[in-house]
């Protein structure tokens, strides 16, 4: 048994939550029910009044976190850079805004609060101190197509460094290391009508090492369902290196355990967490991974309450 | 497939008349936000509805959101005004139709996402909703 603690994003439950089937109360028990630890509340999604919730709303969740005896493991922000039309926020408005959302963490009993690495440099930095101040850990979310290696990563790094992983760092999203293709993905492609015989060559092409051209060259004319299917499976199914956790780990306290489907037996083709889990163990990782269900993006009629129920028994089972 | 981008968002048992002084001056209906998290209005754009595939003048539509009320070309403007996930909003078609008079209803948007991208390379994702008033339709 390792020191990784188990959690869960309400992104998870956007649907559910959405459908009036379960409110955030509901989202709790059922978090509590399946063993999860903590949460991370999604600004955007959950909290009435967004982004100002008044202080008996914040004093009521206090109560329910403390009634399902679950842990605030983040507040989830976001930089909404296309907000007003015409123009970008500027600097000034993503600090204020983000401070806002420093503020809200702190009412709400969160350490961390994840934002986005849209987030200027010169931001970051005038927030650090603050959030140092207020004991929150100020987190970047690296989600696909972003690497820690890239022109986006590099200097954030560099930031982190100015002021210490106890204030700054990075919350990986597991989707950077999504291999191959889930059901959900498959199914969608059989259902433009990519014959089962092509698509089991198409992703057993890719399951090869190949390129994308090579691929193409590989299984010669393609209909437009199969170019569709191929040029997708090439985009969201390109790796990073695991190695990349060697990089993030030490600025981390949070990640996000990005998936799409577990199916019953616990399994899940597309995200190799058991290797990710054994990586997080070699570096004695204490923090939280949260689950994040993504599969409502591919198809809804999936259920999201009985896949972060699966996550929870999957992910218990390798720490 | 059905990801939660395409549902179908028009509430179809909430059509009704909208009538003043014993006058029809249309009809109205509830519509959800088909997304993961909430937007600001101003994120809405090309906000379309046809009646039996002809377009409705947007200055007959009335947009309803925290009991206040929007003309769709106040859209670039609210970007304060916030549609969350889990709330309805209501749209009345001021058109002197009653609902029982339009076979299918359609709407089209494209919304902004908010934290993807930039204005100078926005994120849009395409939304449609339809129903159909009298047959009562059932969502998707």
């Amino acid at each position: 048994m390792s020191d990784i603690k188990l959690g869960i994003t309400f992104f998870s439950l956007a649907h559910p939550f959405a459908q009036h089937r379960l409110d955030l109360e509901g989202c709790l028990a059922v978090s509590r029910e399946f063993g999860y630890e903590g949460i991370e509340l999604v600004s955007a999604q959950m909290v009435p009044n967004y982004p100002t919730p008044d202080s008996s709303w914040c004093e009521q969740f206090r109560r329910l976190m403390d009634r399902y005896g679950l842990e605030g493991f983040a507040y989830g922000s976001y930089v909404d850079m296309t907000r007003f039309p015409g123009r970008n926020l500027t600097p000034e408005e993503i600090f204020q805004t983000s401070l806002i959302d420093l503020q809200t963490a702190r009412r709400l009993g969160m350490n961390c609060l994840k934002s986005q690495c849209s987030m200027p440099l010169s931001v970051v930095r005038r927030l650090a101190p603050i959030a140092r101040s207020m004991g929150i850990w100020l987190g970047f979310e690296l989600h696909a197509p972003n690497h820690c290696r890239d022109q986006v990563w590099t200097p954030l790094f560099k930031v982190f460094d100015e002021f210490g992983p106890d204030v700054l760092g990075v919350v990986p999203d597991t989707g950077i290391f999504a291999a191959r293709p889930h059901k959900l993905f498959l199914d969608a492609a059989l259902k433009s009508g990519v014959p089962p015989h092509r698509l089991e060559r198409i992703t057993q092409l890719h399951q090869d090492g190949l390129s994308r051209g090579e691929a193409a060259r590989a299984l010669g004319p393609l209909s437009r369902a199969e170019e569709d299917a191929l040029s997708e499976l090439y985009r969201e199914f390109s790796p990073a290196p695991l190695e990349d956790l060697d990089r993030m780990l030490p600025y981390c306290r949070y990640m996000h355990g990005k998936y799409f489907y577990v199916d019953e037996a616990l399994h899940d083709d597309c995200v190799p967490f058991g290797a990710i889990v054994e990586k997080l163990k070699q570096h004695s990782y204490s923090g939280a991974v949260a689950a994040e269900y993504e599969g409502y993006f591919t198809e809804i009629k999936e259920d999201s309450v009985e896949q972060v129920r699966r996550f929870a028994a999957m992910l218990r089972s390798m720490i | 497939m059905s990801s939660i981008f395409s549902q179908n968002f028009i509430r179809p048992h909430s059509f009704a008349d909208v009538t003043a002084g014993g006058r029809v001056l249309g009809y109205s209906f509830d519509m959800f936000l088909p997304d993961s998290r909430g937007s600001h209005l101003s994120g809405l754009q090309n906000f379309t509805v046809l009646e039996d595939g002809v377009p409705v003048s947007t200055e007959q539509l009335i947009f309803v959101l925290h009991g206040k009320e929007f003309m769709v070309s106040h859209f670039p403007m609210l970007a304060y005004e916030y549609w969350r996930i889990d709330e309805d909003a209501q749209l009345k078609v001021l058109n002197g139709k009653s609902c029982r008079q339009v076979g299918r209803v359609e709407i089209k948007m494209d919304l902004r996402v908010p934290f993807a991208g930039t204005w100078e390379e926005p994120v849009v994702t395409p939304m449609r909703a339809w129903a159909c008033p009298g047959s009562r339709e059932e969502e998707a």
